[in-house]
């Protein structure tokens, strides 16, 4: 079907009407207005940013020691190492060991944020054994809990205006090798409302940084310390 | 009436398309002052807007569903709660006993933040480092609790406490400002101490006073 | 031109806007009502069972029977069906084991006489007492120091069945509890101010539905 799309009648007033592009328009076949309409469309979206240059996609390179924006955190990423014994942390099974990411933590929003917007920014990957499952909602595996190097205890809320020395910790299987590198990914998170969900948070995680760390043995200088 | 003259064909054809073009105009005239409507008086906020009782410590403040007295602030730079082991913080934990008494029926009172004397949100969650879990109220019958707050030191003059009885959601309900009465002072005392300061979560007995 | 004119017969009386719309007019209320029961969907789960609306009232002595089908939790519902005798509400004679009633409260001890099957589910009860001016106070079952009885509408030595939870019957130890009489009274103890009369006993599994026992004067 390539004849015009418009009926018979209707382009025989446009005929009548003597407006040459009625006729014009009005003769065209379906595809061809179809393949109009779309490019119209198309060109209608460069008024709300439409031929925007797309931003910088896949993360970037992360270092250790260099702090960085994570909405709404600022991290920096020290050390990754892995120790059996912890004080005041449990593991699920006795043989298994913890492999902790030791980071500085801080707040930059303008309010207080639970401690589960700070597990969604730093997730672990490449790493054999861990006991939890990948998330489902971020890139890799989420921390089994966040302590405070100063009293061990659960990171949670974070406060804005502090400065938190923290160990994000994952618990490895005991039968798996203990790693020599693991690859760390920050996650960044938007303010706003979900497409079904009204209540402002922090949501859409988005992994901006990624860096193969050397995983070491802790030291027990740095097991006292927490 | 056979022969239909020509000047009547257009009238006729003409007529409805004008109809046409008026009822659609109307909708969408409707649907822009639908919009300005909405959207040129900024009042969602107001409509959900919590009620908010304004108090000092000291004062009792009687709530739709409670009413409630805050006791004498105080702080350290470690916290010793009855529901968990020892806090220490780079900042200062502020602590405030809080006496509920619920009215009606009774009362789980969830919800507390502090705004500090910054202009920030503090977050109080039921457990945590920064917690306020009372339980359950009955009428008549006062509960003691207390909140703490891990904030910073410049965050203390000036902090307002804020508490409500859902601790998702404290729309269009009433909500608790207590004015803490805090200065700098207060936070440099706070900021320069480090013996633990015990503090009881919840009772149905009178709190002891630090 | 060929556009087919439609002329009007001239003795035929003109159709009036009711006749043009009599289908759209049959329409509105239909429409109307599937708004409103639309919107409403959530009137039921949001405010209707979040409060105690619907009450069988029993009066001083009487002894009622009760029933509703409760929500299981495992998208099924469950039968209560029971009978319920308020034989009295008074200050508590001795106080259960290490209860410490706050300065400006006082005690008082619900006794209620229930018979139900004892196949019949009766766990999630919720006892609670009001004064004349509507106030309620909750039984709980640990506060003010003391222990009691989880659930206050069944003996504690022999509670009956429980309800199924699911995957979880499997992993979850057999009952050893003796099986529920048909009748039983249990003695319950709540905290209320001094200076209030207890008026109304209620007894509640799931709202909005609740036996109102009123308390003989």
């Amino acid at each position: 079907m390539s004849g015009p799309a418009a009926p018979p009648d209707l382009r025989a007033r446009a005929r009548a009407s003597g407006s040459l592009v009625a006729r014009r328009a009005l003769d065209q076949p379906l595809r061809r207005i179809g393949i109009g309409g779309a490019v119209v469309l198309l060109a209608v979206t460069a008024a709300f940013g439409g031929l925007r240059e797309q931003e910088k996609d896949g993360p970037e390179v992360l270092a250790v020691d260099v702090p960085v924006e994570v909405a709404p955190f600022e991290l920096t990423v020290h050390r990754v190492v892995w120790t059996t014994d912890l004080p005041g942390q449990y593991l699920t099974d006795d043989g298994n060991r913890w492999i902790g990411v030791v980071a500085t933590v801080r707040n930059t929003s303008d309010a207080g944020v639970l401690g589960v917007t700070l597990t969604d920014t730093l997730t672990l990957d490449d790493v054999d054994g861990l006991v939890q499952e990948p998330s489902v909602l971020v890139p890799g595996v989420e921390a089994s809990a966040i302590a405070l190097l100063e009293d061990g205890s659960s990171l949670s809320p974070v406060q804005p205006g502090l400065t938190y020395e923290a160990a994000f910790l994952f618990e490895q299987d005991g039968s798996a090798a203990p790693p020599t590198s693991a690859t760390v990914l920050l996650q960044r998170q938007t303010w706003g409302v979900g497409i079904l969900d009204e209540t402002v948070s922090w949501r859409d995680p988005v992994t901006t940084l990624r860096g193969e760390l050397d995983v070491r043995e802790a030291r027990s200088s740095e097991e006292s310390e927490s | 009436m056979s022969t239909p003259e020509p000047v009547g064909t257009t009238a006729r054809v003409r007529r409805p398309r004008v109809q046409t073009l008026g009822a659609g105009a109307a909708v969408l005239a409707a649907l822009a002052v639908g919009h300005v409507v909405v959207t040129a008086f900024p009042v969602d906020d107001r409509v959900s807007a919590p009620f908010v009782r304004p108090t000092v410590v000291g004062e009792t403040v009687e709530l739709r569903y409670a009413s409630l007295t805050a006791g004498e602030p105080t702080g350290s730079t470690v916290l010793s709660p009855d529901t968990s082991t020892q806090l220490s913080t780079p900042g200062v934990f502020l602590t405030v006993p809080l006496t509920i008494v619920a009215t009606g029926q009774p009362r789980m009172i969830s919800f507390a933040e502090l705004r500090g004397g910054d202009g920030r949100t503090y977050t109080v969650f039921t457990s945590g480092r920064s917690s306020f879990l009372p339980g359950t109220a009955q009428p008549g019958v006062p509960r003691y609790a207390t909140v703490s707050v891990e904030l910073p030191p410049e965050a203390v003059p000036g902090a307002h406490l804020r508490i409500g009885l859902n601790q998702e959601d404290q729309r269009g309900d009433d909500l608790a400002d207590i004015d803490l009465g805090l200065t700098q002072a207060d936070a440099d005392d706070w900021a320069a101490v480090d013996t633990p300061l015990d503090i009881s979560s919840r009772s149905d007995e009178p709190l002891e006073q630090p | 031109m060929s556009a087919p004119i439609v002329t009007p017969v001239p003795d035929a009386p003109a159709a009036g806007w009711w006749h043009r719309n009599r289908w759209a007019l049959v329409a509105l209320p239909v429409a109307l009502v599937l708004t409103l029961v639309a919107a409403g969907d959530r009137v039921r789960t949001l405010w209707w069972e979040q409060d105690l609306r619907r009450p069988t009232t029993v009066a001083a002595g009487e002894t009622a029977d009760f029933h509703q089908r409760v929500y299981d939790g495992l998208g099924g519902t469950l039968p209560v069906d029971v009978q319920v005798r308020l034989d009295g509400v008074r200050d508590v004679s001795t106080l259960p084991r290490d209860m410490e009633v706050p300065e400006g409260s006082r005690a008082v001890q619900v006794d209620l006489t229930l018979s139900a099957d004892p196949d019949r589910v009766l766990t999630g009860c919720l006892l609670a007492v009001r004064d004349a001016a509507g106030n309620r106070y909750d039984y709980v079952s640990n506060a003010w120091g003391a222990n009691q009885a989880v659930v206050p509408c069944v003996p504690e030595d022999a509670p009956g069945p429980r309800p199924s939870l699911g995957d979880l019957d499997e992993v979850l130890s057999e009952q050893d509890t003796p099986p529920r009489p048909a009748t039983w009274s249990v003695s319950r103890v709540l905290v209320v101010p001094e200076g209030i009369d207890v008026t109304e006993v209620v007894l509640w599994w799931q709202k909005p539905q609740h036996l109102l026992l009123e308390v003989p004067s």
